[in-house]
């Protein structure tokens, strides 16, 4: 397979040509340019230019053209008619078609694809477009990355040809815009005229001398190009067209799919450590406590399940045994720190669903800054609850009854556990109105968190 | 506790829901297999088999359980009925499929799952020494809620 490449530049054209005048430095060799600072300018047209505008290009030597992309700015409704034909049959164009944008896309791109090799007005119709004539237009979206020479250079686009055919072969190429609607002048951001070496010249061309060499040092200087990287900017062209490249890529593409099990692919990505899920609702946990059973629960799973337990007119018991509380189930600050630190170290991949709508808020919120200051607080919220639980240890170490717990959070990070504070503090408050207030609540057993 | 939006909430009960979807089909409990065919539709609506234990007097049959879960699941118990032809002659499963036990309903706790249910259930049959339709019977059948959840249940008898 022969590669196919883009032949709209200099050194493989003869001359080109045009009709009509252009704004200062966006001329007509900005299309054909080498440099990409001047391709991707493109072609603007003054403003008082009226259609019809004609565009032809030269090659050195006969090529066989496969399809051309012309990319036009268009407004949304704009409409263009062009033409393309050769110079021997310009007569007998006959394939002027029209292009209607109405999608949100900034770019048009209008492609051609030659399968007639002797005909250049026997385009090859698109079938799966209904109603399109000669051409299609594809949004950013859809335009495929080609050239992977080198990997580093950012992804190179082109539209998909529908069908490449055998081509046109011929030396030169004609395109007149025939009308245009809008206000704003006519830009052409960008024009590929895909070719590659005619079979006859393939097959029996000697590669030393006359086109082939052409041809081929060509290519082999724009993969050099490519692959030196030299130019930083984006390159507003693709470069070569490797078939090969091509099935490879898709190959592997292929291969990376079949990877991905798209089974329990939610179940697969959200997998934080058991130690930090909730015994009962088995989510993330925001505000662990340690039930008098020994499982750990998130605070809002006592808080319903006490609610629970009132509907039913029961005493708050432990939803494990159904033994009545004897003291408030107690926080587990370690506990606490861990996730939070596992949480921040995973920060995006999983979502936090246990807790209130406040913390959800406040998660969400962290999360906006952490975006908008970059420099320094990616590291700082981790450093300060390493400090946190590196003051921890002591206190687990005896059992932590509720209000240690409290106090000694207080006094290492106020600010930190204000909302702790407040959601215990409720929580003091609905057991106080649930436990008679003569019944002096014993010390929790063992309460002290293992970690 | 706070407002929390819907979507949030749905999210949780769905995590703990496959949670137990993914253990009952790694190691259900004896005499009980998931039914997963319905599942790909309806993840909150459960078909369970029950096979009666060796040795009882329900030894050899099969059961089939309908569990339906709402968002708020774990904290409201789902609704447990028997699919109709393959009910039990019980004591306390009615006509309708309906279960009298005060796991579903009064003594329902968070910590139960649906193993847990399907081996109380089992118990229940096991622990039944007389293949009778419950006393009331025809009553419960003249006035009885679609949904068994809405029914007031008295839990009279707790030896069978």
């Amino acid at each position: 397979m022969a590669d196919v490449i883009n032949s709209a530049y200099d050194p493989l054209l003869q001359s080109y040509h045009t009709s009509s005048l252009t704004v200062d430095g966006y001329g007509m060799s900005n299309l054909f340019s080498m440099e990409r600072a001047h391709r991707s300018k493109g072609m603007l047209l003054e403003r008082f230019i009226r259609s019809p505008v004609m565009l032809s290009a030269q090659f050195k030597f006969p090529l066989q053209l496969l399809y051309i992309l012309i990319e036009l700015r268009l407004d949304i409704n704009d409409i263009i008619k062009l033409t393309v034909g050769t110079s021997k049959e310009v007569r007998a164009i006959k394939n002027s078609f029209s292009v209607r944008r109405d999608e949100g896309d900034i770019n048009s791109i209008i492609m051609l694809v030659f399968s007639d090799p002797t005909k250049l007005d026997s385009v090859c119709l698109p079938e799966a477009v209904p109603g399109s004539e000669l051409c299609t237009k594809y949004t950013n979206s859809q335009r495929l990355t080609v050239n992977n020479v080198s990997q580093s250079s950012p992804p190179l686009p082109i539209s998909t040809p529908i069908h490449v055919g055998r081509g046109v072969i011929t030396s030169d190429i004609n395109i007149n815009i025939l009308h245009w609607t809008g206000h704003k002048p006519l830009l052409i951001k960008s024009l590929e005229l895909w070719t590659q070496l005619p079979m006859n010249d393939r097959r029996h061309g000697d590669s030393t001398i006359g086109p082939c060499k052409l041809f081929e040092d060509f290519k082999q200087l724009l993969i050099n190009r490519e692959t030196a990287g030299c130019d930083r900017c984006r390159p507003a062209v693709p470069l070569v067209y490797n078939s090969n490249i091509r099935e490879e890529r898709g190959k592997r593409k292929r291969e990376r799919e079949k990877e991905e099990i798209p089974i329990n692919k939610e179940l697969k990505l959200a997998d934080p450590p058991l130690q930090y899920m909730d015994s009962i609702t088995h989510n993330l946990m925001t505000l662990p406590v340690l039930l008098p059973s020994g499982y750990y629960v998130d605070q809002s799973t006592v808080d319903k399940s006490i609610e629970l337990d009132t509907m039913n007119g029961r005493p708050p018991t432990d939803p494990f045994t159904g033994i009545p509380y004897t003291s408030r189930p107690a926080f587990c600050p370690l506990l606490k720190t861990s996730i939070d630190e596992y949480v921040s170290s995973i920060e995006g991949q999983v979502e936090r669903t246990v807790g209130t709508a406040e913390d959800i808020l406040k998660h969400k919120q962290m999360l906006n800054n952490r975006a908008s200051s970059n420099d320094e607080s990616v590291d700082k919220p981790i450093e300060r609850r390493r400090t946190l639980s590196s003051k921890k240890p002591a206190s687990s170490e005896r059992a932590v009854m509720q209000d240690d717990a409290h106090s000694s959070i207080g006094k290492v990070n106020e600010v930190d556990i204000t909302h702790e504070r407040l959601v215990t503090d409720s929580l003091d408050l609905a057991l106080s109105s649930l436990f008679p207030p003569s019944l002096p609540s014993p010390p929790s057993s063992s309460n002290a968190p293992e970690l | 506790m706070g407002g929390a939006s819907h979507a949030y909430k749905e999210m949780a009960f769905l995590k703990r829901l496959k949670k137990e979807y993914m253990e009952l089909k790694k190691s259900p409990p004896p005499g009980v297999v998931l039914d997963d065919s319905v599942l790909e539709n309806n993840i909150t609506n459960w078909i369970i088999h029950i096979s009666g234990a060796e040795g009882t007097l329900y030894s050899g049959e099969q059961f089939k359980l309908n569990i339906k879960f709402n968002d708020k699941y774990p904290f409201d118990s789902p609704q447990v009925t028997f699919i109709k032809p393959y009910l039990p002659v019980h004591p306390h499963v009615y006509s309708n499929g309906h279960i009298c036990l005060s796991i579903l309903d009064r003594d329902w706790s968070p910590a139960l799952n649906v193993s847990s249910i399907c081996l109380s259930i089992l118990s229940m049959l096991s622990s039944c020494t007389q293949k009778v339709k419950p006393d009331d019977d025809s009553m419960y059948m003249r006035f009885a809620p679609s949904n068994p959840k809405k029914t007031t249940w008295v839990f009279h008898d707790d030896s069978v």
